[in-house]
């Protein structure tokens, strides 16, 4: 019986002591059976494991499936499959995920959310439970041992088998310290053990409890953080690497190229597979049906057509006497007169392109023909025949080429070689010009976007409400007050006569100012009385503009612009039909886009019969339909897109600048004077309601107006303006003033900067003051519908409304209620799981330090000794 | 294994200890011993959901309440089994959290901007649903087999009756002296002689490495001899009557195989049937998916839309099916047909990168579950006919065994 109990007591590994109630030493054979030696190894508390051990307890894990597989695993092992399962499921979901996002930065999340998910799950115990049980406490519940069996276990996780013998002495000490356990209590050692024990077990639950709040939360926060970090770096690498994958021929994607190979292959299996089939109609559809995947990938579905019309033109034989002799038999030929023979070769010469017309020209010449022909052994005369006849018999012969045939081979090979490069290089094209301009939320200029308007909008400082407001429809910033006064005023009866009176006053007070919220903060900050925060915000401004001229004229109009331009350019003038079409000899290529169409172009041409389709397809895709040449075409479509957005963001970066310019010039008064005199100029007599008038249109003009304000005369704003008037104010605004009336100039010349980049911004602002004016400034409205005019040639028929469109750019309010709109959702999201996060952390934390507190039993004890000592 | 009340840091309670085989058996004793852990075996066959919903109903309510106020109270009686069953707690917790965070902010935001916070938010939730349906449902598939081709029901259920230690003893027992009452015990149940008790749900199978054989002997449930489950287990192993006759020195290390293997690849298997279910439920068709039973109703009312929402979730798992792992449009079964008649499949659009990934994640689910059923339906030619190590010369068969 002993031998049982001491057997119990060396697995549980308790000693002797512990066994309270039951005394071992009631046995004669207790003091002869000692309890076995543990081999188990507390393992030091750490925050985090070191990669080794990571990597060890993987080599385990991977070891314990294999055990598994034959049935020999323990329970242990069966539990680490299960962790292990649990994280590969979860890497599959970030995997898949990461291929289902199409760009780099959502990618990069779905990592960075598996990641945190996991770190936050290890994370939270230790940090938000352990580290501040273990500060008051010296308990630290999640430390770790090694068992006699090698098995990595939590000292505390079973709290009916906790071996709080191997807690070394100074742990002991340490612990009984900070809980104050009294020195002189007698089993001072085993009273500390109860003590950590009991600690353990509330904090094991505190963890459970919290951790299913604290998981999701703080990998949410987590990569919330984290995306502001990632943004900029991926931004670049991206920048970089779509460049380098549209220039440089070493490190095209050895995938597309892998995936380029593969398909030609396919196609190759597809007619050795038909090699003896007949190109019929229905050989056709199934042939250009292996273009369809080509053409929908390159978004050419259009170019559909086109392929199926030049596969049709490959289906005819050579019509020449030859077919005629095979046709009607060879006395047809002799009995025609010389004159129809050097006729009918004629239209053989002639319709090379087109196969099916000219059967049809030769069958309208012969049916007028007068000879005699056998026909299934039958004379009879062409005459009889008739031209539909004619023709249908010319076009069974006709076309009777086999799939096999070597020179069906070669052509069909070609064709799909050259649309598959055109697919390739269109794909590497996209990319490039998706990482810059895309419209999606991190493409370089949409984060340039919210990089300056988002330190502008932040400058302002608006409140979260006030933010809320703004995004959602500005709303007047004394409403409020204002209801909340009105209001008093209606309940409250024991109002003195005196005290409503106060109240009114205040009330109309405020109604007399009450303004847009944007238009108070703009207002603030212009007539901020020692101009500081006006001018830091103001060369802010224009040193972050600054920095995307500079990004966007480096990494833009260098290069890229440049192979955008080319692709317009050479649209044009190479590929027109008409021209030359010996691919050689076009210019040599300069850039991407310009190899892309001429490599395309130039294959395509090599063969008479795709002559047709080349002009075709070009046509089409490239250039536009033959009826609406302007329109949508590929290359102008790129140039223009590029171009107008590129351009577009930069108007509206300047506006907020013109913006702040104009604003301060009608506070200090410079406006005023500048209309007066203008005023007088022209002969009006400057009274005080026209000046006012004037003043306020000048804001409008720089903060609200659109392009249809200006072909309206700002009439859509509320103002009745003369067209005299209208320049009036467009001269105020955009005439670029005196040295000493220039508040921008002056403001940038102090700043200190380098002379050269002060030249520069002063230069740019002057540009953009002068396009304005040159766009819109001397406009008479002639009324021309807006239409968006694509030309050929890239010309633009005057008004072009899509450049007046791109320098008015995004009215000032609307991008303040833009950028409002996302600070608003941002910030609150923040407020609310911030907010969150802090509350249970806090939460957390005050639980964990109310633990292993005294209760009023070993109160009780700790008396009962003190009074014993 | 069959003590009582089992060990703490305070000290064994043998006072209950259960009989030994070879003690003489009481009537009182067999009674105490079918109290103290009864394997649910009848009841879940005669009633397989209720009985699944009650044990469940139970742990949840307890892990929900019991457990952690006996965990916060720091008592000695909390034990493992507690703190595994509150594991459902951050489960449970954190698919609603990842529910919460992804739809709950989006009624502050503007309509735009919450509209595409709900499309992700009900992806989301949706994921939650699936990767916790998939994940559970999909162990059947390797656990069934196991079951219907041996018998070995992984998750046959026992309920096991904890006697508790009164939360003061220790402290008595340690100094020898009364201390009165001064806080109240935790305790709530007692039964007739006074005794703290608290009921566990286990399974019998849980343990690979201690299954608790002792409640499969003398089952009446599984027929009338002592060894009446092992005999069926063998004769479905293969084993013949002869061969049956220690049927469970014979078929328990067999068992114990497939209780290891079985948990193993259910367990792998789910995991990644879990990471399907959160692949489909990512798919655009979901976005779409109107799940407010109001305003579902209200469209019902007014005639703009019909459909009910078991046809609509049918329909657009189908979509989300085909859109994850990239089929053409005439269907994944058109496509297997023609491929197998060898006629042109180039209609079919070439799969993206994200359908191979479908593919894949799909894929991985299906070979681990058919590997998983592969090697837990075989039993590679184990010897089946050798007698057990402990022969007749040395364990007298009239007598009952020993059995841990």
């Amino acid at each position: 019986m002993s031998n049982l109990l001491n057997t119990i007591i060396a697995n549980t590994g308790l000693s002797n002591t512990d066994i309270g109630f039951f005394k071992p030493e009631d046995y004669s054979t207790a003091d002869k059976v000692k309890p076995l030696k543990d081999k188990a190894v507390l393992l030091p508390s750490r925050i985090i494991g070191s990669p080794v051990e990571y990597a060890k307890d993987l080599t385990k894990d991977i070891i314990s499936i294999g055990k598994a597989v034959k049935g020999s695993a323990n329970d242990h092992e069966l539990g680490r499959i299960n962790d292990l399962g649990m994280k590969a499921g979860s890497l599959g979901i970030a995997a898949y995920l990461f291929h289902k996002n199409p760009f780099r930065l959502s990618k990069t999340m779905e990592v960075v959310g598996f990641g945190s998910f996991f770190a936050s799950m290890a994370l939270w115990p230790k940090l938000a439970i352990g580290l501040p049980i273990k500060a008051r406490t010296g308990v630290d519940f999640q430390q770790e041992y090694i068992d006699s069996q090698g098995r990595k276990k939590r000292l505390y996780q079973d709290p009916q088998y906790v071996l709080t013998d191997l807690l070394p002495r100074e742990d002991l000490d340490n612990i009984g310290k900070k809980m104050g356990v009294a020195e002189n209590i007698p089993d001072r050692d085993n009273f500390i053990k109860q003590r950590a024990h009991k600690t353990a077990t509330q904090a094991n639950t505190l963890w459970m409890m919290t951790a299913g709040f604290a998981t999701p939360l703080s990998a949410a926060l987590t990569c919330n953080v984290a995306e502001r970090f990632l943004k900029p770096i991926l931004e670049n690498d991206e920048l970089d690497y779509t460049k380098e994958l549209c220039f440089s021929s070493k490190v095209k994607s050895k995938k597309l190229k892998a995936e380029q190979k593969k398909s030609l292959a396919k196609f190759n299996d597809f007619i050795q597979h038909n090699k003896n089939k007949t190109l019929n109609d229905e050989m056709i559809d199934k042939l250009s049906a292996q273009f369809d995947y080509i053409l929908e990938k390159a978004d050419m579905p259009s170019a559909k057509k086109d392929v199926k019309e030049a596969l049709k033109g490959l289906s005819y034989v050579k019509i020449n006497k030859k077919l005629l002799e095979k046709t009607f038999g060879e006395d047809l030929v002799k009995s025609l007169p010389k004159n129809d023979l050097v006729n009918l070769g004629q239209f053989m010469e002639r319709g090379l392109n087109n196969p099916e017309q000219q059967i049809k020209d030769i069958a309208q010449y012969l049916s007028q023909c007068d000879a005699q022909v056998k026909i299934d052994g039958k004379e009879t005369s062409l005459k009889d025949l008739g031209a539909r006849q004619i023709r249908e018999k010319l076009t069974a012969k006709a076309r009777s080429r086999k799939l096999g045939e070597k020179d069906v081979v070669n052509q069909l090979n070609l064709l799909y070689k050259s649309f598959n490069k055109f697919l390739g290089d269109k794909l590497i094209l996209d990319k490039f010009i998706s990482a810059r301009i895309g419209k999606r939320a991190d493409s370089f200029i949409a984060n340039q976007w919210e990089r300056i308007c988002g330190k502008f909008v932040d400058t302002l400082g608006f409140s979260t409400k006030e933010l809320k407001l703004v995004s959602t429809g500005d709303m007047n910033a004394n409403d409020n007050e204002i209801a909340k006064l009105k209001k008093q005023k209606e309940t409250n009866t024991s109002l003195t006569e005196k005290q409503l009176k106060e109240i009114e006053q205040k009330i109309k007070r405020l109604e007399k100012e009450n303004q847009t919220i944007v238009n108070k903060k703009l207002e603030n900050l212009v007539c901020d009385k020692n101009d500081s925060k006006f001018k830091r915000t103001l060369l802010g401004l224009l040193k972050q503009i600054d920095k995307y001229e500079a990004i966007t004229s480096e990494r833009w109009q260098s290069g890229e612009q440049a192979l955008l331009y080319n692709m317009r350019t050479f649209t044009h003038n190479e590929l027109h039909p008409g021209f030359d079409i010996n691919g050689k000899k076009l210019i040599p290529p300069t850039s991407k886009s310009h190899e892309l169409f001429s490599n395309l172009y130039a294959s395509l041409t090599e063969s008479q019969y795709f002559k047709k389709l080349a002009n075709k397809f070009m046509h089409n895709t490239v250039l536009g339909s033959d009826k609406m040449a302007a329109a949508g075409t590929l290359g102008n479509l790129f140039v223009k897109d590029a171009e107008g957005t590129v351009m577009g963001a930069r108007s509206s970066f300047y506006r907020l600048i013109l913006s702040l310019d104009v604003l301060k010039q009608a506070e200090s008064g410079i406006l005023r004077d500048k209309i007066v005199d203008k005023l007088k100029d022209a002969g009006k007599k400057p009274d005080a309601a026209t000046v006012e008038r004037l003043i306020q249109a000048c804001k409008d003009v720089a903060l609200k107006s659109t392009t249809t304000d200006h072909i309206e005369k700002l009439t859509t704003q509320g103002f009745e303006l003369s067209e005299q008037e209208y320049k009036i104010v467009m001269q105020s605004v955009f005439e670029n003033a005196e040295e000493s009336a220039n508040i921008v100039e002056k403001c940038v010349d102090k700043s200190g900067m380098p002379p050269k980049t002060i030249e520069r911004i002063k230069q740019n602002y002057r540009n953009y003051k002068e396009s304005f004016w040159n766009e819109l400034g001397n406009w008479v409205n002639d009324k021309t519908p807006v239409l968006s005019n694509h030309t050929i040639d890239g010309t633009t028929n005057s008004p072009d409304w899509v450049k007046k469109n791109n320098i008015v750019g995004k009215p000032v309010y609307d991008t303040i209620a833009e950028i409002a709109k996302g600070k608003y959702n941002s910030r609150k999201w923040m407020q609310i799981f911030g907010g969150a996060m802090v509350l249970l952390t806090g939460i957390t934390v005050g639980a964990g330090l109310t633990f292993g507190r005294k209760d009023e039993i070993e109160k009780k004890i700790e008396e009962e000794s003190q009074k014993n000592v | 294994m069959v003590y009582l009340s089992g060990v703490n840091n305070q000290g064994v309670n043998f006072s209950r200890r259960l009989p030994f085989y070879g003690e003489e058996k009481t009537s009182e004793r067999v009674k105490e011993q079918e109290e103290s852990a009864k394997l649910l075996y009848r009841e879940k066959k005669e009633h397989p959901v209720l009985t699944t919903l009650q044990i469940e109903g139970d742990k949840l309510k307890n892990a929900f309440w019991n457990y952690p106020r006996k965990g916060f109270e720091g008592s000695k009686n909390a034990n493992f089994y507690e703190f595994l069953t509150m594991g459902t707690v951050p489960y449970l917790v954190g698919s609603a959290s990842m529910i919460g965070i992804f739809n709950g902010a989006s009624r502050f935001f503007d309509e735009e901007a919450a509209e595409s916070a709900r499309k992700l938010g009900k992806k989301i939730g949706l994921g939650v649903l699936f990767y916790g349906v998939a994940k559970n449902i999909s162990r059947k598939f390797i656990e069934e087999p196991v079951n219907y081709k041996y018998g070995i029901d992984i998750n046959l259920p026992y309920k096991k009756r904890i006697e508790e230690l009164p939360e003061k003893r220790n402290v008595e027992v340690l100094h020898n002296e009364k201390i009165e009452n001064i806080s109240p015990d935790t305790e709530s149940e007692k039964d007739k002689a006074g005794n703290l008790i608290a009921y566990e749900y286990h399974k019998a199978f849980e343990s690979a490495d201690f299954p608790r054989w002792d409640l499969f002997y003398d089952n009446k449930d599984f027929g009338k001899d002592r060894n009446s489950y092992f005999n069926e287990v063998g004769k479905k192993m293969g084993f013949s009557d002869k061969d049956l006759e220690y049927s469970d020195q014979k078929v328990k290390p067999l068992i114990k195989e497939k209780i290891v293997q079985t948990n193993a690849f259910a367990t792998l298997s789910s995991y990644l049937w879990a990471a399907t279910g959160v692949g489909l439920a990512m798919q655009e068709h979901w976005e779409g998916f109107l799940i407010d039973p109001v305003k579902r109703f209200k469209d019902w009312k007014d005639g703009t839309k019909n459909s009910s929402i078991v046809k609509d979730f049918a329909v657009n798992l189908y979509k989300s099916f085909k859109d994850f792992v990239g089929t053409d449009k005439n269907g994944p079964i058109d496509y297997i047909v023609n491929k197998c008649k060898h006629q042109t499949v180039d209609t079919v659009k070439k799969p993206l990168t994200r359908h191979i990934a479908g593919r894949a994640l799909l894929g991985s689910a299906v070979i681990t579950t058919l590997a998983g059923n592969f090697i837990t339906l075989n039993d590679f030619n184990k010897s089946k006919g050798a007698a057990p190590a402990a022969s007749a010369s040395l364990i007298d068969d009239s007598k009952e065994k020993v059995v841990c």
